[in-house]
């Protein structure tokens, strides 16, 4: 039988560090206006003692507003998961457990969208509904289901075959309370290490789509930042600290995440293939 | 040995043959398809009925078919012809109301305690699932009550039912798997090689238990086994299979004193030199029988009744017909 001890690598140790990192910075952004240095009437100005990372284009702290845009990214990141790893399990789990037909339709479906290139359909998909926070969550969350639906299929194809699912049907539990009883739990470490590379999947989507101004403005994430950075003219002017603080963000936040989502990824190595697949 | 039902004397030599029939199956045909090896034909034409309160055990080697049969007749796998009945009602045309009262009183016992548990769940959910799914305990209370008092009698304490089943000794998680199939109380239980995995003395615990339970709620049994000395001291009744067929069956005491087929007499002095089963209409054991007539090859006999309740499938008698 299987064993999993918690044993902690260098890896878990920086991606749980980055991870904690952001969610400070989400603390951070609750906090009042006063805090952070003065919007002024300069644009562009460079990071001093009253603007600890200098002004943006309006002149607004580059600061508070990375501070804020940690909020719109880490939380589309994570809902975009979710909807994402909810669509994939749920897939998953019934085309694995049921053979025949529903197996083929829901099988073709995950393929139809796993040929789908996604960033340019994403990028029509968000042109078409709109940019706004609700829309970029869905259009992630339906676009980053397939890779899940597979794997999980796979490890739920492993459940179904072993002898206490017979079992199970032996005593006379339906499937639908075998499926969510039983065959979810056993798949859980799949789902738990997708969700948590989809969380980093989704910053990074987040911030592209944003990036090329599909992004609500109103709601401004890292990536229109990084948007208006490019757009306004900051490096015509040399101005780096509205563009680079972004950027390591975007990046420390997805590497925390794919780095603890390879560590659990491989505490469940047994179930699934290789790591490279995931990512 | 267990006492047969009350409607028969004690010294009745027909023992259980008339107690009412709880389990049967007709002329059952299983043929497995698979893309790599073609299709192949486990079973082929079994006739087998299983009597209130009597412990039928089945013996023969590996792939004979004893697996097959006893899931075809625990519901879980279907087959290709032939009628399996519960009570008086054929399985394959059931309502859900009655499968579920069939997946009730007829219970399944697998071959490897270590994979027949979720892993995932503890010892004591497990147990009490079949409660839960049939809603037969009113409360938790209740249901703990009930667990515990059977989980005790197998010699499970609340130590055991605290873990999961990665953190159980194999004996204690086929004891594990043998409560979870008495909680339901059933009338049929269907042991494929219960034993099988376990060490002797675990093996002699696991039995005794087994048959002490059924002198306690007097359920039929249908063991499946290869280990013929296990066999002769635990069953009433016999069945011999070989290639998919059941080629001979009777009481106990009288098959293992006086065999009639041939392979059933090599089985039970333990000469039997090769492993290689015959397929198609003749007769599985042609090969390395000493007394094969013409008629072997042609076709194995339908089941020749010798006497009440004994019965052969061998042309040698065939003049008793």
């Amino acid at each position: 039988m299987r064993r999993f001890r918690y044993a902690p690598t260098k890896f878990d140790a920086i991606g749980i560090g980055l991870i904690l990192a952001v969610f400070a910075m989400l603390l951070l952004s609750f906090l009042p206006g006063e805090y952070f240095g003065r919007p002024s009437s300069t644009p562009y100005l460079p990071p001093s003692s009253s603007n600890l990372l200098g002004t943006n284009d309006i002149g607004d702290d580059v600061l508070r507003v990375l501070l804020h845009g940690s909020r719109v990214s880490l939380s589309i990141g994570l809902l975009g998961a979710i909807v994402s790893t909810l669509i994939g399990t749920v897939v998953g789990i019934f085309a694995g457990y049921m053979s025949g037909t529903a197996d083929e339709v829901l099988g073709s479906l995950t393929d139809l969208f796993l040929v789908v290139p996604a960033l340019p359909l994403m990028i029509v998909l968000a042109a078409y509904l709109g940019p706004s926070f609700l829309n970029v969550v869905m259009v992630i969350g339906l676009l980053w289901w397939p890779t899940t639906a597979r794997l999980v299929r796979a490890r739920a194809r492993q459940i179904r075959g072993s002898p206490f699912i017979e079992g199970l049907v032996g005593i006379g539990a339906k499937k639908l309370y075998i499926m969510f009883r039983h065959v979810l739990p056993n798949v859980w470490g799949v789902v738990l290490a997708r969700f948590v590379l989809a969380v980093s999947s989704s910053v990074l989507l987040e911030a592209g789509l944003s990036f090329i101004g599909l992004g609500d403005p109103q709601n401004p994430s890292w990536g229109t930042m990084l948007h208006f950075a490019m757009t306004r003219g900051a490096l015509l002017h040399g101005a780096w600290w509205t563009f680079v603080p972004p950027g390591i963000c975007i990046s420390l936040a997805s590497l925390g995440f794919i780095l603890l989502g390879m560590a659990l990824e491989c505490r469940y190595r047994s179930s699934t293939k290789s790591i490279g697949e995931m990512l | 040995m267990i006492k047969p039902c009350s409607k028969v004397s004690e010294t009745s030599p027909q023992g259980f043959l008339d107690c009412p029939t709880l389990l049967e199956c007709r002329d059952v045909k299983k043929r497995f398809r698979s893309s790599v090896k073609g299709s192949f034909l486990a079973l082929d034409g079994v006739s087998i009925s299983l009597k209130k309160g009597e412990l039928l055990a089945v013996i023969g080697e590996s792939g004979s078919g004893k697996t097959t049969l006893a899931k075809i007749l625990a519901g879980l796998i279907g087959y290709t012809s032939g009628e399996v009945f519960f009570g008086n009602k054929p399985l394959a045309i059931m309502d859900s109301k009655d499968m579920l009262d069939f997946r009730m009183k007829v219970q399944f016992i697998p071959q490897y305690p270590d994979l027949a548990l979720d892993p995932t769940w503890y010892i004591y959910d497990s147990i009490a699932e079949p409660l839960r799914i049939h809603r037969i305990a009113g409360s938790r209370e209740d249901e703990l009550e009930k667990v515990r008092s059977i989980s005790s009698l197998f010699g499970l304490g609340l130590d055991q039912l605290r873990r999961k089943p990665r953190d159980l000794s194999g004996g204690e998680l086929q004891r594990a798997v043998l409560v979870r199939s008495m909680v339901l109380n059933p009338d049929v239980v269907i042991a494929d090689e219960p034993t099988s995995m376990l060490d002797p003395s675990t093996q002699a615990k696991i039995v005794r238990q087994l048959l002490e339970a059924q002198k306690r709620n007097g359920f039929a049994v249908l063991f499946v086994t290869h280990d013929l000395r296990l066999a002769m001291s635990i069953s009433n009744r016999v069945c011999v299979m070989l290639g998919g067929r059941i080629i001979e069956s009777g009481d106990t005491p009288k098959l293992f004193s006086s065999p009639l087929h041939p392979y059933t007499s090599s089985l039970l002095s333990g000469v039997i030199t090769g492993s290689e089963v015959n397929g198609g209409a003749m007769c599985p054991f042609y090969n390395q029988c000493n007394l094969r007539i013409e008629a072997c090859l042609v076709s194995t006999p339908p089941e020749l009744r010798i006497e009440k309740g004994r019965s052969v499938r061998c042309w040698l008698y065939g003049i008793h017909y």
